[in-house]
């Protein structure tokens, strides 16, 4: 990628940035706790089409590549794929004010990169270097940008307008697509991609109770989305916002 | 001021010095801790034993129904209508939802087999009890996070929620709850019946 391009890049992510902060400030008339869900027909009709790709495409070839692929190929699949984000959680913990969380992933991704033989291995997790994955929809939540409508998009699944804006931006502040060529672009989308399915396999049960055990999976699932990206942000479960089942007589 | 005649402030501050005593006296941190752990010992030595599925899920709930305030999470799941039953009617509801979240709760537990479980902090919550954060570390994995949250407002200690990685029981429970009832037309008795099935 050229300079040019690169200066057209940032420039699609300051606009975005900019309009989500309108967006967020005129749509957020919901109360502390609530989900803000204005396209719901929209995303239940997303909703059932990724159910759909799911139980006909994702998860048989899930358990195809659980099945087929050893466990410890599927490791090395999951540790490389780890190890490349890790340029571009570091980015959005630096842009977080986030030190503790840079070092941290720096320091992951020095180890796994040298001892862990390219990533290959994930030697700090074992040394207690825990992964603290981040990313800019994270570092715009922590600029103060409300979380906005919940959005499904198709294939990616569950997320909402900030999240979204934070998947685009990512794709333009990762420094690995500022280094990798053209051709070890698509090889990083293969690895990627191939990890999805991993994580399909790997959370299988817990998948299967959100989307094939609910009573209502768009809901359960929308909750869950929300419920665990608010703790992802404030790092902790916030006392101020626990419920108080007595409180309902 | 007549005396056989208390005004509301003195009623309320009788009333607040009548409920101090059972706060100052009731739970504290370290006895929250520990029950905390007690629980953690009781559930993963159940969890951690080479059963099948549906023997570890019947051992599980033998456990997990004493130590769960299973009444109070029901009523506040259920919501208003809860308050259009019967006492009977309600107990049923209870038992019934009981036995279905530990089924639950129980197979979202086993998914933690052999997790090495560590309390890192307790808080003080007020009226809404006692939180106390815990991570489970599987090996190779980074660390789930999962909260306690923990009341003696009914008069022994009990789980009032669990809180996996943000997502709270209490939350989830109600959206799914809403959804059973409203496939069944708001029917309680048939909502139950299919409860106690599960």
């Amino acid at each position: 990628m050229n300079a040019k391009h690169k200066i057209y890049n940032w420039l699609i992510s300051a606009t975005l940035v900019v309009s989500l902060g309108a967006c967020a400030g005129n749509g957020q008339s919901v109360a502390e706790g609530e989900i803000y869900d204005p396209f719901e027909s929209t995303n239940r009709a997303i909703h059932d089409f990724n159910k759909m790709m799911d139980s006909a495409v994702v998860g048989p070839v899930a358990t195809v590549y659980g099945t087929v692929v050893p466990e410890e190929v599927r490791m090395i699949v999951d540790n490389t794929a780890s190890n490349l984000g890790q340029p571009n959680a570091f980015v959005n913990h630096i842009l977080q004010g986030d030190g503790d969380g840079a070092s941290t992933t720096l320091t992951r991704f020095l180890l796994n990169s040298t001892i862990g033989i390219a990533g290959l291995f994930d030697p700090a997790t074992e040394m207690g270097v825990f992964d603290e994955p981040t990313d800019f929809g994270e570092t715009l939540a922590v600029w103060g940008v409300g979380e906005g409508a919940y959005l499904e998009l198709p294939i990616v699944g569950p997320s909402s307008v900030r999240d979204t804006v934070g998947i685009v931006v990512d794709l333009a502040i990762d420094p690995l697509n500022h280094v990798v060529t053209r051709e070890q672009a698509y090889y990083l989308m293969a690895l990627r991609g191939v990890n999805l399915i991993g994580k399909r396999n790997t959370y299988d049960d817990l998948i299967s109770i959100l989307l094939y055990e609910s009573a209502d999976s768009y809901a359960a699932q929308r909750l869950s989305y929300m419920q665990n990206k608010r703790h992802a942000v404030a790092g902790e479960t916030v006392i101020e916002d626990l419920e108080d089942p007595y409180a309902f007589e | 001021m007549p005396l056989n005649k208390p005004n509301r402030r003195v009623v309320i501050a009788g009333g607040v010095a009548a409920f101090l005593p059972l706060r100052a006296f009731g739970l504290t941190e370290p006895a929250a801790t520990a029950f905390v752990e007690r629980v953690i010992d009781d559930f993963f030595a159940i969890i951690n034993l080479n059963q099948s599925e549906a023997q570890m899920l019947r051992s599980f709930e033998q456990v997990f129904t004493p130590y769960a305030d299973v009444d109070i999470i029901a009523r506040s799941v259920l919501g208003p209508p809860y308050r259009q039953l019967t006492t009977s009617q309600k107990s049923a509801f209870s038992n019934a939802f009981g036995h279905y979240l530990s089924n639950k709760y129980g197979r979202q537990f086993r998914e933690y087999r052999g997790a090495d479980i560590t309390i890192t902090r307790v808080q003080n919550a007020g009226s809404k009890g006692f939180l106390v954060s815990s991570q489970m570390r599987v090996s190779g994995q980074s660390p789930w996070s999962l909260d306690w949250q923990i009341s003696d407002r009914s008069g022994r200690t009990k789980i009032i929620n669990l809180i996996i990685e943000g997502i709270s029981l209490l939350t989830s429970e109600r959206e799914e709850i809403r959804a059973l009832l409203e496939a069944r037309r708001g029917n309680v008795t048939e909502l139950t019946n299919y409860l106690a099935s599960v």
